[in-house]
């Protein structure tokens, strides 16, 4: 980059070419007073105050003159100083000025140039004050919009718009009655504003703050908790505790999601239940009693389900204690609720169960395929990176039968029937090979098993794929078109594929698409199974699953086998495990009778619900850990209180791979323990006296076990992200991880969703997530759930005519399962024969009618007769 | 003239419609019809003559009576007289300087003193009928440019012709072209300016009003100049009569093989399209013009930023001019550059169109060669002040001009004097002040309008004209402090120097030449509590 050199106040600064005068300063720590200036965003130069003088020709705005080599350049001259007193003048003059009331004072920009002008008040005082005062916005649970103190200088506008994508706010009306206001007019809380506090961030005034500030002594930097993005955070804490968030891009999670960790429901003490009621006892009792149990069941007998929310080395402390201790393999974590059979599928086709490149590169893809993922509403910021794509000119496919928030940003949105991708992607498959749109030259050199594949296409010619889908065979062909000249595409898929019986099936269509284009083993030509846990790739790269040790050692596999046997110093099971696909056969057949659940709630998440609650009614013995009581616990005969992110030590792994620290910023809650301790007691109890929660030494042991995590060292995760495998955030370059080098074509036949409508259940019903704060943690963060819309279930207007419902009339909804009540919504953005359900609560009835896959099933309608509750909805 | 039959002309602008002119043509056919006149003479509608103070107005040609105020009530002696040879006395327009009735066009001095290059047509012409303009000469030009000339000899006629853009900044319309021209890119725009949004003028809309072809016809002829393929006209969504008459002559246009592809079969391929405002005044400036035809909120861009003519729309090459400036153009090149050079002054050449305005015997839209002294105007054309008043001001410009006082009448009207003098040509309104108006009382009309008109974006002008606003508004309420006229100079000089647009620039142009030229008034209205002209109630 070509240096210049410039003359600032008498100081030479050599700085970049291209720099504005104004950045060459601040940069330089030269001062210049300006407010719409921010360097993260465009510059607006409407402020009209960051004048300098050049070369003594007078006062030029610097934020708009790029810095030249030889420049002479005064930040104060006395014509430069009355231009900016006038204008400050005038802010005062219209500015509520009680400084000393406001949150912002001492980090207020306005107040730095006021003070260092020493502008002359009683000057101000000349002007004619302000009318009356605009109301504020107090509608959103975080922050506050107060017009009375904006200088309309636009940084939040810009914020939404240009940073975040999200365009909630504009600056709405003309002149003095200018104002920042939601873009479609309403209070904050009702507009499409996410939360996020981006422009809180950068608001230079009082006129955006946080409702609850207090400035923090201290920092702790670690990673946010919530979903895969990854997204690194410092928790701001003061005598103790966490007072703030700071970060910047986050989400709304991500900044005030924090506050689960105070909720008052946290539970601080083990429980045990007796005779049917809970009561509080010690750790020792708890663990005795436990260990003691747990002893009857080892072997087969025994299960232990395991949230994807748990640090690395806790995933692997406990899939140890399962191997070892239990003597078994029925280990499975809450991913496979989201990620399905993806990173199986992705390691059987490129030979790495995880996403081929990182998030940050899905910006420049030429094309990318959204398939099944709600992104805007699990993990926001990587759907921020699908719509910077788009905005600069990406051509994105959204797959999706249900709306979609993204699909604004869309050139081809396809809406297949539920369950029915896996003939729409082949369907696309087939035109790319019809009209030689594939790359030829990757699949010959770097492919196998394409003939075979080849051949499976035979079964989806457009018609019959059209009629499977319901998507119009031309718009299958155009997409398939697109998807094949933008190069490099990326591809991001999630539920909507990933929960069907058959959804690994369908995935391996999507790898398939992939490697058909050659979008593999290039920058910004990724494939992304995206989950919703902020572990979920850490949790299944530990061997959480009931097939694979860490590392994706099959556990029929008798030389890995051997290889932890020899690690561990004990003998391991032979058999795969129990997934929790069927863990709920195994019980109801006796073969599995104890349960031991961390942090999860197969009571609510696990489809057909009142099969599952039936299940552990039959367990003898359950134990249930976790940060808040759960439906499940309610089965429970041991409940153990289990520490946040925030109170323990470890490493996360994104889901673009990134192993990341996590730092305890302050003490556990009440009684409550890291999960990882809490289960190395439980084995030491039970005699394995090597278990200990000491990240580090687990860490240590994991990186010589575990070939995709060696190198990852403590020294390493202080100075930031280790990627795995060996720093590569790009996978497959020059040589697929496959045994053979070769990315494998996988032949694939058509499956349809198990549950098809009939004359009795005429619907297909599925579920759409429609706030990004439904979980269980954000549920517990006083405002977040408030800013959720009500639920409701969205019916076509033929339907609505057929089953004689009217717009916002409660219904029942009834599949073969149970039954829900629900206010409906009449709209044309469901097709006839779909039903939509939005939910935002984890209180989400939703999985009373799934059957045995999580994302549709077949319901009927029925007017409510009577005012009766279905009791399973009145959930404690 | 054309209409060498007998021929009845209503005129159908929209201060002759507002005055049922509509109603009138009506009954002028029906009484036409009962006469058995049908034979004899022929009706037609036509645009705004311009004398709207004297409307609803029927002509007759090819005699050139003159009928003024006429009334649904006159129509059958109108027919009548026709039918015989006579004339409808007391329908005549009558001199308020001579007191004498006058009963031939040519003879108004209102008419008489003016040269009339830009409204020609108006008032000549069925503006809905493009036989009519063809008639009259029109689209003459533009097959010239397409058969004979190439694009560099247009440029440079445009420019040899000295016409300056006559939306208010007179930037020479050649250089203009000429940068269009050169611009790399394929794919270049024309746009037509028709936002205007000053209170008070009305020009615009009367060309695009009464004669919407040769609006059309200059679009095309740049379109070629510079290589572009579409063009958008900017009509303020007020003014729906234009927006009507431009879409009908479009339609015309097409049909006629003017627009489209292939246009009189040359190689040449254009299309127009009207594009509807929403009514903000500053989207009259060109990167908010196109801020706004691009879908976004109108609001300016920062200077410095690369010009219009380098990256307009779409960031592409946009040749973005006046009403007024394309409707000259097939004028230039039908008569040479030669020819209309040899109009107005050394630097400003062609002719002016002012909606002239106020406390003057003669309102309406007059159109003079540049240069022409204000006495001229306001004396000869506009019959003076009325009821034997004094002259006290005129105000041009516009919002953004400014006052310029009694003693300044011999200064000749053109870009550059009026800039000069602290004013502008601006929009091209000429407001008449005569000793019963207060320039306190003026000054507050103009800031309340730019107040509310500035779009809000930069703060010398969001807050600073709010606040020039309140301290007049005080002062004409009888609570104007001491210092007050030099917190309003100091106020003005800042949101002029520091403004982001020409908006802000020239907000306090009113202001600041009232202070300049009239002092003594705010000094009376400050520390006497006292209106020197009587208006202001203390």
């Amino acid at each position: 980059m070509e240096q210049i050199t410039l003359l600032v106040d008498g100081k030479e600064l050599t700085v970049q070419k291209g720099l504005t005068i104004l950045e060459a300063a601040l940069q330089n720590n030269i001062y210049i007073p300006h407010l719409c200036h921010h360097p993260e965003l465009a510059p607006a130069s409407v402020c009209r105050l960051c004048y300098v003088d050049v070369g003594g020709k007078g006062a030029v705005l610097s934020c708009r003159l790029p810095a030249e080599q030889g420049m002479v350049v005064k930040t104060r001259t006395p014509e430069v100083d009355a231009l900016r007193c006038g204008i400050v003048e005038l802010l005062v003059a219209n500015h509520h000025e009680d400084c000393r009331n406001c949150p912002k004072t001492g980090r207020c920009e306005l107040q730095r140039i006021i003070a260092y002008l020493r502008l002359d008040r009683k000057k101000a005082g000349r002007l004619r004050p302000a009318g009356e005062e605009t109301a504020r916005d107090v509608s959103n649970p975080f922050f506050v919009l107060d017009p009375n103190k904006c200088v309309l200088c636009g940084r939040c506008v810009r914020t939404c718009a240009e940073l975040m994508h999200i365009d909630a706010i504009s600056i709405v009306g003309r002149g003095y009655w200018s104002r920042v206001a939601p873009s479609g007019g309403g209070p904050l809380a009702r507009s499409s504003c996410e939360s996020c506090g981006e422009c809180v961030e950068r608001c230079p005034v009082g006129a955006l703050f946080y409702t609850e500030y207090q400035r923090p002594k201290e920092y702790v930097a670690t990673v946010c908790a919530y979903c895969g993005a990854g997204c690194n955070l410092t928790l701001g804490l003061r005598d103790g505790r966490i007072v703030g968030v700071q970060g910047s891009p986050l989400c709304a999670r991500g900044r005030f999601g924090w506050r689960y960790v105070y909720a008052p429901d946290r539970l601080t003490a083990p429980a045990v239940k007796k005779n049917g009621k809970f009561r509080e006892t010690s750790w020792e009792e708890a663990v005795r009693l436990v260990a003691g149990k747990l002893s009857q069941y080892k072997g087969e007998e025994f299960a232990l389900v395991v949230t994807a929310r748990v640090t690395n080395e806790e995933a692997y402390l406990i899939q140890k204690f399962a191997r070892k201790v239990m003597g078994t393999n029925n280990i499975d974590n809450t991913a496979r609720l989201t990620l399905g059979d993806s990173l199986p599928a992705l390691w059987e086709a490129t030979g790495a169960g995880a996403a081929t490149n990182s998030f940050a590169q899905i910006e420049n893809a030429a094309g990318i395929l959204l398939a099944g993922a709600n992104l805007a509403r699990t993990s926001p910021l990587v759907a921020r990176q699908v719509k910077k794509a788009a905005v600069r000119g990406s051509k994105l496919i959204v797959i999706d039968p249900a709306e979609n928030d993204l699909y604004r940003y869309a050139h081809l949105w396809l809406k297949p029937y539920p369950g029915t991708d896996l003939a729409l992607l082949m369907g696309m498959a087939g035109v790319i090979v019809e009209e030689g749109l594939l790359d030829a030259g990757f699949i010959e050199d770097r492919c196998t098993n394409f003939a075979e594949f080849r051949e499976s296409l035979a079964d989806f010619p457009p018609g019959r794929v059209e009629r499977i889908t319901g998507v119009p065979r031309e718009m299958i062909a155009e997409a398939a078109r697109v998807f094949a000249a933008a190069k490099p595409a990326s591809i991001l898929w999630s539920t909507g594929i990933t929960r069907y019986a058959y959804g690994r099936d369908t995935v391996q269509a999507l790898i398939s698409l992939a490697l058909l284009t050659g979008n593999v083993g290039r920058a910004s030509a990724g494939l992304y199974p995206v989950g919703e846990q902020n572990n979920a790739q850490g949790v299944n790269d530990m061997g959480c699953l009931p097939g694979f040790y860490p590392g994706y050692h099959p556990v029929t596999d008798e030389g890995a086998r051997k290889r932890f046997e020899t690690a561990w110093r004990a003998d391991l099971s032979l058999e795969a495990g129990f997934s929790l696909a069927n863990l709920g056969e195994a019980i109801l057949a006796g073969k599995v009778k104890c349960l031991y659940v961390i942090g999860a709630n197969p009571a609510r998440d696990l489809p057909d619900t009142r099969k599952i609650r039936e299940c552990l009614g039959k367990v003898e013995f359950l134990v249930v850990q976790d940060l808040f009581w759960s439906e499940t616990a309610d089965y429970a005969d041991v409940v153990l209180p289990a520490a946040s992110f925030a109170e323990k030590e470890g490493t996360v792994t994104s889901a673009d791979r990134r192993v990341q620290k996590i730092r305890q910023a302050i003490n556990p809650v009440g009684q409550s323990l890291p999960d990882g301790e809490i289960v190395s007691k439980i084995a030491r109890q039970m005699g394995a006296a090597d278990f200990y929660y000491h990240p580090a030494e687990v860490m240590a042991e994991i990186a010589s076990l575990v070939s995709i995590y060696q190198g990852v060292s403590t020294g390493w995760l202080e100075k930031g992200a280790f990627v795995w495998p060996a720093g590569k955030s790009l996978l497959h370059q020059d040589a697929f991880l496959t045994p053979g080098g070769k990315g494998k074509f996988t032949p694939l036949e058509y499956r349809g969703p198990l549950e098809q409508p009939d004359l009795e259940y005429p619907l297909i019903l599925t579920a759409r997530r429609n706030a990004l704060y439904s979980g269980a943690c954000a549920h517990q963060v006083p405002g977040l759930a408030g800013l959720a819309p009500a639920e409701y279930l969205e019916v076509n207007p033929k339907d609505a005519a057929d089953f004689e419902i009217s717009d916002g009339e409660e219904i029942q909804v009834a599949s073969r399962r149970g039954e829900i009540e629900i206010p409906a919504r009449i709209t044309e953005d469901v097709p006839p024969g779909l039903v939509v359900l939005g939910y935002n609560s984890p209180r989400s009835a939703f999985h009373l009618l799934t059957g045995a896959e999580g994302k549709a099933c077949a319901v009927q309608l029925r007017k409510k007769i009577t005012l009766r509750m279905a009791p399973e909805l009145t959930i404690s | 003239m054309l209409n060498e039959e007998r021929t009845i002309l209503v005129c159908h602008g929209t201060g002759c419609i507002s005055g049922s002119s509509e109603k009138i043509y009506t009954l002028l056919e029906e009484d036409l019809e009962r006469l058995r006149g049908r034979e004899k003479i022929r009706l037609k509608r036509t645009g705004c003559h311009g004398f709207c103070q004297q409307g609803p107005i029927v002509v007759l040609e090819p005699e050139g009576i003159f009928y003024s105020r006429v009334g649904p009530e006159d129509t059958k002696e109108i027919i009548a007289a026709a039918l015989q040879g006579q004339v409808v006395e007391r329908l005549l327009y009558h001199d308020p300087v001579t007191e004498k009735k006058i009963v031939s066009y040519g003879e108004i001095p209102f008419y008489s003193k003016q040269e009339r290059i830009i409204l020609r047509n108006c008032g000549r012409i069925d503006p809905e009928e493009i036989e009519d303009y063809v008639g009259a000469g029109g689209y003459r030009a533009l097959a010239r440019v397409l058969k004979k000339m190439t694009p560099e000899q247009v440029i440079a006629e445009v420019k040899r012709s000295g016409l300056r853009g006559l939306g208010g900044a007179g930037f020479p319309a050649g250089r203009k072209w000429e940068a269009c021209y050169r611009a790399p890119g394929g794919e270049k725009y024309v746009i037509c300016n028709g936002d205007e949004g000053d209170p008070g003028a009305f020009q615009d809309r009367s060309v695009m009003e009464g004669d919407p072809h040769a609006v059309l016809e200059g679009m095309i002829i740049a379109g070629y100049a510079i290589g572009a393929g579409k063009g958008y006209i900017y009509v303020r969504a007020e003014y729906p009569l234009a927006v009507k008459r431009l879409q009908t002559a479009i339609d015309q246009a097409r049909r006629q093989g003017f627009l489209g592809e292939n246009i009189l079969g040359s190689a040449f391929s254009f299309e127009l399209e009207i594009f509807q405002g929403a009514g903000a005044f500053v989207c009259g400036e060109s990167t908010a013009l196109v801020s706004s035809l691009e879908g976004y909120r109108g609001l300016p861009r920062p200077l410095p930023r690369p010009r219009t003519s380098e990256a307009g729309l779409w960031n592409k090459p946009t040749l973005l001019n006046n009403v007024k400036t394309f409707a000259s153009i097939p004028q230039i090149i039908l008569h040479g550059a030669d020819w209309f050079a040899g109009r107005g002054t050394e630097k400003c050449k062609g002719t002016a169109v002012f909606s002239l305005t106020g406390k003057v015997a003669n309102c309406g839209l007059i159109e003079v060669p540049m240069g022409t002294s204000l006495r001229k105007i306001i004396y000869e054309i506009g019959g003076g002040i009325p009821e034997g008043k004094a002259l006290k001001a005129v105000q041009t410009g516009g919002p953004s001009g400014g006052c310029l006082p009694a003693g300044m009448l011999d200064l000749p009207v053109d870009f550059d004097s009026l800039a000069a003098a602290g004013s502008m040509m601006g929009s091209g309104g000429m407001v008449v002040v005569d000793e019963d108006t207060c320039m306190v009382d003026l000054a507050r009309y103009f800031l309340d309008f730019t107040q509310r008109e500035s779009c809000g974006q930069c703060i010398p002008c969001r807050l600073g004209t709010k606040q020039m606003f309140a301290i007049l508004d005080d002062i004409t309420k009888g609570a104007g402090r001491p210092g007050d006229i030099e917190l309003l100079s100091e106020l003005g000089e800042m949101i002029a120097k520091s403004s982001l647009c020409g908006l802000g620039k020239t907000a306090p142009n009113p202001v600041l030449t009232t202070i300049r030229y009239f002092r003594e008034e705010y000094a009376a209205h400050i520390n006497e509590r006292r209106c020197p002209a009587g208006v202001c109630q203390m």
